[in-house]
């Protein structure tokens, strides 16, 4: 435990949140009457802050999970919103999606209607056998400085609108902070929507469902326009609306108790979002770009933040057993690098190490642990969670969209 | 052009095909006869393996067929969200492993049969255990199973080690379910 002698790295980090929390109070303007602040730097209105530590009140264990704060307003209605803390941020998925418990009862979001009238549900199924399951509302998303109108989210968790259905019968319901580790999940994406074209057209496309009569006590499949759908709010900026950056600051491979950044929406947009030193990798239509690693390509590799550590199998890395099952636990260290390759045939070193599991996890309350890794049981796919976000600028183009890097799904790194 | 849609151009081209009488017979005594360690969900008429043929899981399967090969039979189907399921049987036609691959998962409850229970309580122990939003790999000498991928495009597998048959390298049967 380092508890009694934080690294210089953690003082700067917490500072850096003071200062940022600092600049947005000056810019909310709900100061108290005091002697004038000292001037705070003004963050642009295209920048979101984000965290990643612990987590919320009683929401178990958290270690590598980037959050944020969401404002939602009744659509149209600027005086009646409510912000929403420790929102999962999370590139692997499309959508803001909220627990309903989250809610003040007087805000008043409601259902939206499907084709046939009646609320319109959706589930979003997650690879860890959870799901969100829920109404579509539409509301309006301020994210930052910037608000997206009019956006199709989910209320994940809605008493009213049991049972669970189709798609979402197995697995384990995310409708409470300890099931979720979290109040909300800010799907944010490669691509529009959570479903996509195919919802539009088929009927039993597992996404979306409605109740079969008023009483909804039973749900049947249904199609939803690409306008029904659950959105990526980012697509529904007026302007900043092509993609995102995430940059997160590097930290010390022994980890920290939180750590704060930023996601900077849009691309080429502003000056906080101009490409760098970054190299651009288009990807596949599906978002996959390959993976070179001692010697093997693996061509389903993919990157993703809502992912909590570095997933790739090793045919040398050793397990941690029963202990911290699904984890790496090397005696020393691995420090090695890997290729990622675009589609484009670019190709960009990625250095990554390898922490024993055991010895990260005994460092809690640290919620940051940069070398946490383990196998994933796919000889084609190399999941650069969040460790691969620390101390790294990502550039994120969404599909469809046109930047000066061409248009998306791309990344640049 | 999104998978899901291109699957659903395929699948209006697709004749429907009828499932043999013993189909009826097993829906009227009940469920609990198909899936990983019992008889396969998809069955093809005139295809030889266990007696009778197993119940249909809703949503219903598109587009089934069986393929023999050398020491076992691959059972593919594919369901109405675009999801691609495939079964692997031995010669007694006992399903040894089953993958998918599509934009939402099966239902693992229905194709895990009686192995289902195991693996919910190793994903509840590991986001208990601070593996939340990461793929499941679940590596025991009774079960495998890893579910991977996010949101439209997931992919996984799940076999029995003790009911692979001895010849069959299933590393090797993996390998060929990824294409």
């Amino acid at each position: 435990m380092r508890s009694n002698n934080p690294s210089w790295r953690a003082v700067w980090a917490a500072a850096l949140a003071v200062v940022i929390a600092v600049g947005l109070s000056a810019c909310g303007g709900g100061g108290s009457a005091q002697a004038p602040a000292p001037p705070a730097p003004v963050l642009l209105a295209n920048v979101l802050p984000v965290t990643v530590d612990a987590g919320p009140p009683d929401s178990g264990y958290n270690v590598n999970r980037l959050y944020t704060d969401v404002t939602l307003c009744l659509a149209g209605d600027p005086t009646q919103c409510q912000t929403i803390p420790h929102v999962l941020v999370d590139t692997g998925s499309m959508g803001l999606r909220v627990l309903a418990s989250a809610l003040r009862p007087g805000l008043g979001l409601s259902p939206a209607p499907s084709a046939r009238g009646l609320p319109l549900l959706n589930c979003a199924q997650f690879v860890d056998n959870t799901f969100t399951w829920g109404p579509v509302v539409v509301a309006d998303v301020v994210l930052g400085g910037k608000t997206a109108r009019n956006v199709p989210i989910q209320l994940a968790g809605t008493p009213e609108f049991d049972p669970l259905a189709g798609a979402c019968s197995s697995g384990t319901e995310m409708n409470t902070v300890a099931t979720l580790g979290a109040n909300g999940i800010l799907g944010l994406g490669l691509f529009q929507e959570d479903c996509g074209a195919g919802c539009a057209v088929v009927t039993g496309n597992g996404f979306y469902y409605t109740c079969a009569d008023a009483s909804c006590t039973a749900t049947v499949p249904v199609r939803a326009s690409l306008a029904q759908q659950v959105k990526q709010p980012v697509a529904l900026f007026a302007t900043d609306n092509n993609g995102l950056v995430v940059h997160l600051p590097a930290v010390d491979p022994v980890g920290a108790a939180s750590v704060a950044g930023r996601v900077i929406f849009g691309i080429g947009t502003q000056a906080n979002n101009q490409l760098g030193a970054e190299a651009l990798l288009t990807t596949d239509s599906l978002g996959y770009i390959t993976t070179v690693l001692a010697g093997r390509s693996l061509n389903t590799s993919f990157i993703d933040t809502g992912s909590n550590g570095l997933f790739f199998d090793s045919g040398t890395l050793a397990l941690c057993g029963a202990l911290a099952s699904g984890f790496y636990c090397p005696p020393v260290p691995e420090v090695a690098t890997a290729t990622a390759v675009g589609t484009n045939a670019v190709r960009v070193p990625v250095p990554y190490r390898v922490d024993n599991a055991l010895s990260l996890f005994a460092s809690y309350p640290n919620a940051v642990l940069p070398g946490l890794a383990g196998p994933i049981g796919d000889s084609r796919t190399l999941d650069w969670g969040l460790p691969f976000f620390y101390g790294r600028r990502v550039m994120m183009g969404m599909e469809g969209q046109p930047s000066m890097l061409g248009t998306g799904p791309l990344y640049a790194f | 052009m999104s998978a899901l849609m291109a699957r659903t151009q395929r699948v209006a081209h697709t004749l429907a095909r009828r499932w043999g009488p013993g189909l009826l017979w097993l829906a009227l005594a009940g469920d609990g006869l198909a899936a990983l360690g019992q008889a396969p969900f998809v069955q093809t008429p005139g295809v030889a393996g266990v007696s009778g043929a197993a119940l249909t899981p809703k949503p219903r399967l598109l587009a089934p067929s069986s393929v023999l090969k050398a020491r076992y039979t691959v059972h593919e189907a594919q369901l109405e969200t675009g999801t691609v399921v495939r079964e692997y049987a031995s010669a007694s036609g006992q399903v040894f492993a089953v993958t998918w691959r599509g934009p939402v998962l099966p239902d693992l409850s229905q194709w895990l049969g009686g192995y289902f229970g195991a693996f919910q309580q190793e994903t509840d122990q590991e986001r208990l255990a601070g593996r939340r939003g990461a793929p499941v790999n679940l590596a025991q000498v009774g079960l495998v199973v890893r579910s991977n991928g996010r949101m439209r495009n997931f992919f996984g597998h799940a076999y029995v080690p003790a009911l692979v048959p001895p010849t069959v390298n299933i590393n090797e049967v993996l390998q060929d379910a990824l294409q």
